[in-house]
């Protein structure tokens, strides 16, 4: 499962750095998309794949630190689904910003036509 | 310790209570006014709370550390509150009195700059990584759309570079998060700095301070990846820009300061410090470089923030109490110095309409009080003596002198004198010579004058009583180079003790 989820990362992140560099914003918006999904991934993989273990729970708030040492062996490490709990909802929320710019973009905010983009891109 | 979440809670309240009365401008402003002075009392409050030395933490919620959520109050961090409300307040007033457009404040300015400061302060409070990574994404969030309060004046092209940027930015960061936290089993500073240490320095931790090391290097505009700043800064609204000159990139400066002195201190010493004073020196002399060919003011300035955090990195690079102590005092200096002048830079848009140092002239006629505003301001940043810039740089050119670094000293220096040369020309164009054409409004400046006259006032008082300031910085980076009452305030007495034992054999 970690290699499966280490070539899921590799194909990601590869995809979505060469989509970031195409000049279409179309493309860039993709190229996000395509590298918050593979950083998700690799957060998830944080916790480790052992098929054995349960998810976690919490039965008693007061214990919740002997619990955590205790039960460390056989329950997933919740901490990472956490994580990317927020981070989903946080990558989400970006990206439905990002659309809305670039199309309206296309619509009403003044952009520098295409030769600019060339020259301009060159140098940075 | 619950008063550590009021920076943090105050202006996010306040934004969610200008949501809720939005439909009046008035109401809103009298709520935005209200939070940001609220949140500058309670800001000098925690300031005097760490001045003792004491490090005060909160555990959200009351899990241990480990799992949990702290907050953090040290040194540092209260310094960093304090200077961000302020410019806070004032540029709060400076937009209420006559920088703000109409649409601008229909387009929710208030909420929005609200949230952006709650996100600012939260990123100088927190205690993990994670929720660093939080605070950062609702800061970017919320500037992506501060950058759209007027959209005619922004082209797609030049938001994109700032917006896809940041987000990559913000993507690497999470990963690093995730590989921290898959490698080092937390998240915690304090945890990780204690656990960083109790291992060989191996490649899995350099490649983790060089992948914060670029993170917070995007978000600082170090030397490689300064190239999304200036031209996205100039196109923001004059009225919020004051707030964005002084504090956003000084987040990432925080942050270095933050994680390279507590978690990757011992890599700094062994071999990670070369590299921050190579990047330190490339850093001011682009700066630098870029301002002297530009012929706007607020580009001028936006180039001259990339070379002043070049400064404050040399501090962190020569790693030792007098350099940190510079780097803050440096950075106090500048957070003040660097405001006042897109205050006034927002001021002479706001009267001129243009900010072209061509078609401008005369203003040392015209706006007399502007002009000596500026002038103060300008010899402070490029640090002529009796001002505040001047102390900050001397300290970093003793001590790095003191420890063998005459290179970085060297261009240090050259770059002090170029950014002479390019006030001067801000001055020569802009204020001296002929009064040009006027196409703007001129009776709408004299209300913005006096938020002007008080950051002037502050930053002449960090010169005056420069002697205390710099002990309290100099108190600062030996907490911040000490670093055990930090981790003995998160994570007990034990975790400190064990700390220095593991320093000491570091050490020898």
């Amino acid at each position: 499962m970690a290699i499966v989820s280490a070539a899921l990362v590799t194909i990601l992140f590869t995809g979505g750095s060469y989509l970031l560099l195409s000049r279409s914003r179309f493309d860039l918006v993709l190229g996000i998309a395509l590298l918050s999904a593979g950083t998700n991934i690799l957060l998830i993989s944080m916790g480790g794949w052992d098929p054995s273990s349960l998810p976690a729970f919490v039965t008693d708030l007061g214990q919740a630190e002997d619990r955590g040492r205790e039960v460390a062996e056989t329950y997933a490490d919740p901490l990472p689904q956490a994580l990317i709990l927020t981070a989903l909802v946080i990558g989400f929320g970006f990206l439905s910003f990002l659309i809305v710019l670039v199309s309206r973009s296309e619509v009403d905010l003044p952009g520098p036509n295409d030769e600019e983009v060339s020259v301009r891109g060159e140098s940075g | 310790m619950n008063l550590l979440v009021t920076p943090i809670v105050l202006p996010l309240a306040g934004a969610a209570l200008c949501l809720l009365f939005s439909g009046s401008s008035k109401n809103a402003r009298w709520i935005s006014g209200g939070a940001t002075l609220l949140t500058v009392a309670f800001a000098g409050k925690l300031f005097l709370m760490a001045d003792g030395g004491e490090v005060s933490v909160l555990r959200v919620g009351g899990w241990p550390e480990s799992y949990g959520i702290v907050l953090v109050l040290d040194r540092l961090s209260a310094l960093m509150i304090l200077l961000a409300t302020l410019v806070q307040a004032t540029t709060l007033w400076f937009a209420c009195s006559g920088a703000l457009e109409e649409e601008e404040e229909r387009n929710f300015f208030h909420p929005l700059f609200l949230i952006l400061c709650g996100s600012v302060n939260w990123t100088f409070l927190t205690g993990d990584l994670f929720n660093l990574f939080v605070a950062f994404e609702i800061l970017l969030i919320s500037s992506y759309v501060l950058l759209f309060l007027r959209p005619d004046k922004f082209s797609f092209h030049e938001a994109i570079r700032f917006v896809a940027l940041n987000a990559l930015g913000g993507i690497l960061f999470l990963a690093s998060a995730g590989l921290t936290y898959g490698r080092y089993g937390t998240l915690n500073f304090a945890d990780l700095a204690l656990r960083v240490r109790l291992e060989e320095t191996s490649w899995d931790s350099a490649g983790l301070a060089i992948l914060l090391l670029t993170v917070f290097g995007l978000k600082a505009a170090l030397f490689p990846f300064f190239f999304w700043l200036p031209d996205a800064y100039p196109r923001i609204s004059p009225a919020i820009l004051p707030y964005f000159a002084g504090l956003l990139t000084k987040v990432g400066v925080y942050c270095l300061y933050r994680v390279f002195t507590l978690v990757f201190g011992d890599a700094l010493d062994s071999w990670l410090s070369p590299w921050i004073l190579a990047i330190a020196g490339g850093t001011m002399l682009v700066g630098v470089f870029g301002a002297l060919s530009r012929w706007t003011f607020r580009k001028i300035l936006s180039f001259h923030i990339i070379s002043q955090i070049g400064y404050m990195i040399f501090g962190l690079g020569l790693h030792s109490v007098l350099g940190l102590a510079c780097g803050i005092f440096y950075l106090v200096h500048h957070i003040l110095v660097k405001s006042t002048l897109f205050l006034i830079a927002g001021h002479v848009v706001s009267v001129n309409g243009r900010d072209d140092l061509k078609g401008l002239g005369g203003l040392a006629r015209s706006q007399p009080i502007a002009a000596s505003f500026f002038l103060l301001a300008a010899l402070s940043l490029a640090g002529i003596p009796p001002l505040s810039g001047f102390y900050g740089k001397f300290g970093l050119v003793l001590e790095g002198l003191s420890m063998g670094h005459i290179w970085v000293v060297a261009v240090s220096i050259v770059t002090s004198l170029l950014t002479l040369a390019s006030m001067l020309k801000i001055w020569n164009y802009a204020f001296w010579g002929k009064p040009s054409h006027i196409d703007g409004d001129q009776g709408r400046g004299s209300g913005t004058l006096f938020p002007i006259g008080t950051m002037v006032f502050l930053s002449l008082a960090v010169a005056v009583g420069s002697g205390p300031l710099m002990g309290f910085a100099e108190e600062t980076g030996r907490q911040l180079l000490d670093g055990r009452t930090y981790i003995e305030a998160v994570l007990g007495t034990e975790a400190g003790l064990h700390f220095e034992q593991l320093n000491k054999a570091k050490g020898q």
